[in-house]
């Protein structure tokens, strides 16, 4: 059974209209996260969203990241996995009282996979071959009506990104970056007319997770911290009693927390931070995140270098992400995250994915689809040696200036 | 001790590559042996900073800040060491095993090792248990270090240490497994002789081990 209150969202900040073309009936788009499912009841003919529905990956019982659930696979099989999706989605499917022409699906590698119920083990280890590379269209027990899983462009890029792309088509006319900072930080850069793409694991530091006090965007995260003469304040959402700190919160925490003093440029603190006793802030708190935004620093200077771009060349960075939308842009280059010279290029696109995947089920053009796989072409970091000195050099709390 | 020598000690917990290697350019130009700014200076650094590490008052930022200041130090030194080959501890042989490209801790491992002038083989990344088995073959090391950073990956360990006896060979290498998926209890499990949490641990076992 569904429950509606818990997991079913009315689409109201969503009346965004898809340029449509007089066909009739009704579709679905899904994302699949690795933590958070996303489908988008759609009305082709209007080419606008009707109804979302939201669920935490059910997935999750396996494991919080995707290795986590590929080791599980390796030892029980991919069914079960598949099943726990497949049959939530199901209910949703059956609770919708129109009759779904078709339904069309992106996500990281990994996920698509498992919801094929194909063996995703390859992709997760060197010399990362990826079992399903081409557009495939399947039947599905309980989906009458032909699903549509959209192609990765590399073992470690998936299809979300292939849909952030299509959703920003823009992104191909200039010399631009697109970056979605989730748990695998994947990044593109637009040169020339082609795609290079890489992911960054920088882990789920970014989204709360691994840290002392982490926790999701819910009501009574804090999800930003002040610094005024001397005294310590935040907010919480929704004004309730902290329960504990979300991404957006670490990241305001530790740009004042460098900034005034308390935590120096190599990350060393005197003393824990306490705000409440469900919110502090430890020194390994402040090392894991050291960790995730390095990942990501060194990585976007890797992709610039391989194509000889330098920062300053970037038109415009497109930021991506559920994530990306509740953080002051600041904070990100005071961290030395972003690179500093992109301060004022930086486009807030949401989550592009999603809006990249209804568009898809809208307009069904292939061919569009294909040339963006086509330009695309997709970077390893692990053999590496840019990331792994640039890995080290941006541990430090100072600006990255790409150098 | 002469004072520029200090100082590149004290600058490496602070990660000044520039000034430490302006200080060891110095050093060598004024005549100082190569092995004392590498073993009073860099290493004695490396020292520092590891038992800062230990007790958890620096941290893996540090040490690979640290690291990657000594590796380029120690670029500037290599030329002017004089190489004595036996003054080693012993042979160890560290790889990451099969399907995983992780490399950054396996490089502290090894430069931990080899701060213990411990004679260390490095094979790399993506490491096959046949090549392990080869190697140990050719270099008959006390130890065997393998890495690994992933959960999907981590079952290879198990691998090696199989073909190890197949080979007929498991009797003659002590195994050390690690890296962050890694626990005392999969190390039993899979039959190791010695897990660590981390490098600076790992380096002083080796040396209770091999005296
Ligand atoms: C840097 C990094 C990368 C870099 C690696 C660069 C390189 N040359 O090594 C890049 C970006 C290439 C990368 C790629 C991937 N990564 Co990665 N990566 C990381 C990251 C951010 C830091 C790892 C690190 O270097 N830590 C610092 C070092 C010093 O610590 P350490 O390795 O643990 O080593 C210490 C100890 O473990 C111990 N030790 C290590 N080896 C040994 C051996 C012995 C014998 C002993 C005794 C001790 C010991 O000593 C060391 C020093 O104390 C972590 C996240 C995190 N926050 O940790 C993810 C992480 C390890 N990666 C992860 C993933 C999923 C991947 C990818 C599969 C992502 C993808 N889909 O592309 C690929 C896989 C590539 C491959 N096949 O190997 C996951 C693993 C999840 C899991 N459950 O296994 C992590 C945890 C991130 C996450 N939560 O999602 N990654």
């Amino acid at each position: 059974m569904v429950d509606e209150a818990e997991t079913f969202q009315i689409s109201g900040s969503r009346d965004v209209c898809f340029s449509a073309h007089g066909e009739k009936g009704y579709a679905l788009a899904a994302d699949l996260g690795t933590t958070t499912v996303v489908m988008e009841l759609i009305d082709l003919e209007k080419g606008k969203i009707l109804k979302e529905y939201t669920f935490t990956n059910p997935q999750k019982s396996f494991g919080a990241d995707v290795i986590t659930r590929v080791s599980w696979i390796q030892r029980t099989g991919v069914r079960e996995l598949q099943r726990v999706l497949l049959d939530k989605m199901k209910d949703i499917v059956q609770s919708i009282p129109h009759p779904i022409k078709r339904m069309t699906v992106c996500g990281n590698p990994v996920m698509t996979h498992i919801f094929m119920g194909v063996d995703p083990a390859p992709l997760a280890m060197a010399p990362f071959a990826c079992p399903v590379k081409e557009y495939t269209e399947i039947s599905l027990d309980g989906f009458p009506f032909p699903v549509q899983v959209l192609p990765p462009i590399s073992a470690y890029v998936g299809s979300d990104i292939v849909m952030g792309i299509y959703d920003v088509r823009q992104i191909q006319k200039d010399l631009s970056l697109l970056l979605d900072l989730g748990t695998n930080g994947e990044m593109v850069l637009c040169k020339d007319g082609r795609l290079y793409c890489t992911s960054a694991a920088c882990g789920p530091a970014f989204e709360g997770g691994n840290m002392s006090c982490g926790q999701g965007a819910a009501a009574g995260a804090i999800d930003e911290f002040f610094y005024n003469d001397g005294i310590w304040n935040y907010h919480t959402i929704q004004e309730k009693e902290a329960t504990g700190i979300c991404g957006s919160g670490y990241m305001s925490l530790l740009a004042l927390a460098v900034k005034h003093g308390f935590i120096d440029a190599g990350g060393y603190m005197e003393k824990e931070l306490i705000f409440h006793p469900r919110a502090k802030l430890s020194q390994r708190d402040v090392r894991e995140f050291q960790l995730a935004k390095s990942a990501i620093a060194a990585a976007l200077v890797c992709l610039c270098r391989f194509r000889e771009t330098a920062f300053e060349e970037i038109r415009v960075l497109y930021l991506a992400g559920g994530f990306g939308a509740g953080v002051k842009l600041q904070n990100l280059f005071d961290l030395g995250i972003l690179p500093v010279y992109l301060r004022d290029k930086v486009k807030v696109i949401g989550n592009s994915a999603v809006h990249g995947c209804v568009s898809y089920a809208i307009n069904q053009d292939r061919d569009v689809l294909e040339t963006i796989i086509g330009r695309s072409q997709s970077l390893l970091l692990a053999n590496n040696r840019i990331f792994s000195e640039q890995f080290m050099a941006n541990m430090m709390f100072v600006q990255n200036d790409g150098k | 001790m002469n004072e520029n020598i200090a100082q590149i000690r004290e600058l490496l917990i602070k990660g000044k590559m520039n000034e430490i290697n302006a200080l060891v350019k110095e050093e060598l130009e004024k005549g100082t042996a190569a092995e004392v700014i590498l073993n009073d200076g860099l290493l004695a650094g490396m020292d520092d900073i590891a038992r800062k590490w230990a007790e958890g008052t620096a941290f893996i930022p540090e040490v690979l800040i640290g690291a990657r200041c000594m590796n380029m130090a120690i670029d500037i030194l290599e030329p002017h060491l004089v190489k004595t080959e036996d003054s080693s501890r012993g042979t160890v042989v560290m790889g990451t095993v099969q399907g995983d490209l992780h490399d950054i801790g396996k490089n502290l491992c090894i430069l931990m090792m080899k701060a213990k002038s411990f004679n260390v083989i490095d094979l790399g990344v993506d490491v096959s248990a046949e090549k392990f088995v080869e190697a140990v073959k050719q270099y008959e090391p006390m130890v065997l270090c393998l890495s690994s950073l992933l959960t999907t990956t981590m079952g290879n360990m198990k691998v090696v240490i199989d073909a190890l006896k197949e080979a007929g060979i498991r009797g003659k290498v002590k195994v050390a497994v690690g890296g962050a998926p890694v626990t005392q209890d999969f190390a039993d499990e899979i039959g190791a002789d010695l897990y660590t949490e981390d490098a600076v641990q790992l380096a002083d076992a080796l040396v209770a081990y091999c005296g």
